[in-house]
């Protein structure tokens, strides 16, 4: 009987370790890829930051199943877009060529939309001390992954799936004399 | 013949009290596993309470599987949510420790973190300070029983 002890004693161990070292000795993944959102704003004097994993927004993304998201897709349906079908323009831009081909400017801003290269750029540059400055920076590929889906849809999955494809990128930045916005897809957890 | 008998209750007591020793550590060692709900709220005002609660994490889908069924139903906006609860669970049970989300102003500071298969609830104020710890893998066996709980109506 006395035999069986240390065998039985292995074994409890055993059951209870196993997941932990399995886990611990599982090969290295592919590193991961952050979505970072960091606003900061000087009058509250507020900062807020957000990691996210893109494994982990893809990963929920399909189990969403609510009435605008499911199985990772948008419902176009569901969507107020005041009249203009978002997918055309999206469609549309994604055949234009490189230029700047909006353009607006009035006393209390300039906007400017254009095309260069890989990406879709909208600047908003509002004038005065407390003007606000808007710089979007939208990959081609990431419209392309919306447009992945059905017509009455946009694939916000695939999208996700696009960014954790894409380089390091600074995707919003908006700056003002109070509040500082960015956006941005990096390989790190932390922020600087 | 006497000595014989008396030798078998030894061996026999040895053996119980062996697997009772195995049994600890094989439990001790789930429980480990699952790790533990942590609470922690303290006032800063003189007098103020400290409530401190540790449940180990075992307990919570060992207790709803005690609930009866008609209990665990949510409302239906609120069970839609639980495989999304569950799959983010367990996928940030795979991601290395990190901060998810920090807002920190001059009055108060809020950290949620994945630590150590736990997400991290950490509320520093004027006020009070906060902690609340919940292991992962709970909240992966808490969302599965109340996804699985026949829907309400």
């Amino acid at each position: 009987m006395k035999r069986i002890f240390p065998g039985l004693l292995i074994l409890a161990l055993a059951v209870a370790l196993a997941p932990r070292l399995a886990a611990q000795t599982a090969p290295a993944a592919k590193a991961d890829r952050w979505l970072h959102v960091k606003v900061e704003d000087a009058k509250k004097g507020e900062t807020v930051r957000v990691n996210v994993p893109l494994r982990v927004a893809e990963a929920i993304l399909p189990a969403i199943n609510v009435d605008v998201i499911k199985n990772g897709r948008l419902r176009m349906e569901e969507i107020h877009t005041h009249g203009v079908d978002l997918r055309a323009v999206l469609e549309a831009v994604r055949t234009l060529d490189d230029g700047e081909f909006v353009t607006v400017e009035s006393q209390q801003e300039t906007i400017r939309v254009s095309k260069e290269g890989r990406f879709l750029l909208a600047r908003i540059h509002e004038r005065g001390d407390q003007g606000e400055q808007v710089a979007v920076k939208v990959p081609l590929a990431l419209i392309d992954a919306l447009l992945s889906g059905e017509k009455d849809e946009l694939n916000i999955a695939a999208a996700i799936r696009a960014l954790n494809e894409l380089g390091d990128e600074v995707y919003i930045a908006v700056t003002s004399p109070d509040e500082t916005v960015r956006v941005w897809v990096d390989s790190k957890k932390a922020m600087e | 013949m006497k000595n014989d008998r008396r030798q078998r209750g030894v061996t026999t007591a040895s053996a119980l009290l062996g697997l009772l020793g195995v049994s600890v550590l094989a439990g001790a060692g789930v429980v480990y596993q699952y790790g533990a709900v942590t609470v922690y709220v303290e006032e800063k005002k003189p007098g103020g309470e400290r409530v401190r609660l540790w449940v180990p994490g075992v307990l919570a889908p060992v207790a709803l599987k005690l609930v009866p069924d008609e209990e665990l139903r949510l409302p239906p906006e609120a069970r839609r949510w639980m495989p999304a609860l569950r799959a983010a669970s367990e996928e940030l049970e795979r991601v290395e420790d990190f901060t998810l989300v920090d807002v920190q102003d001059g009055r108060e500071h809020v950290r949620i973190e994945k630590r150590d298969g736990a997400l991290v609830i950490d509320v520093v104020s004027e006020d009070e300070t906060v902690h609340v710890s919940v292991p992962l893998r709970v909240v992966v066996s808490v969302a599965r029983e109340l996804e699985s709980a026949s829907p309400q109506g």
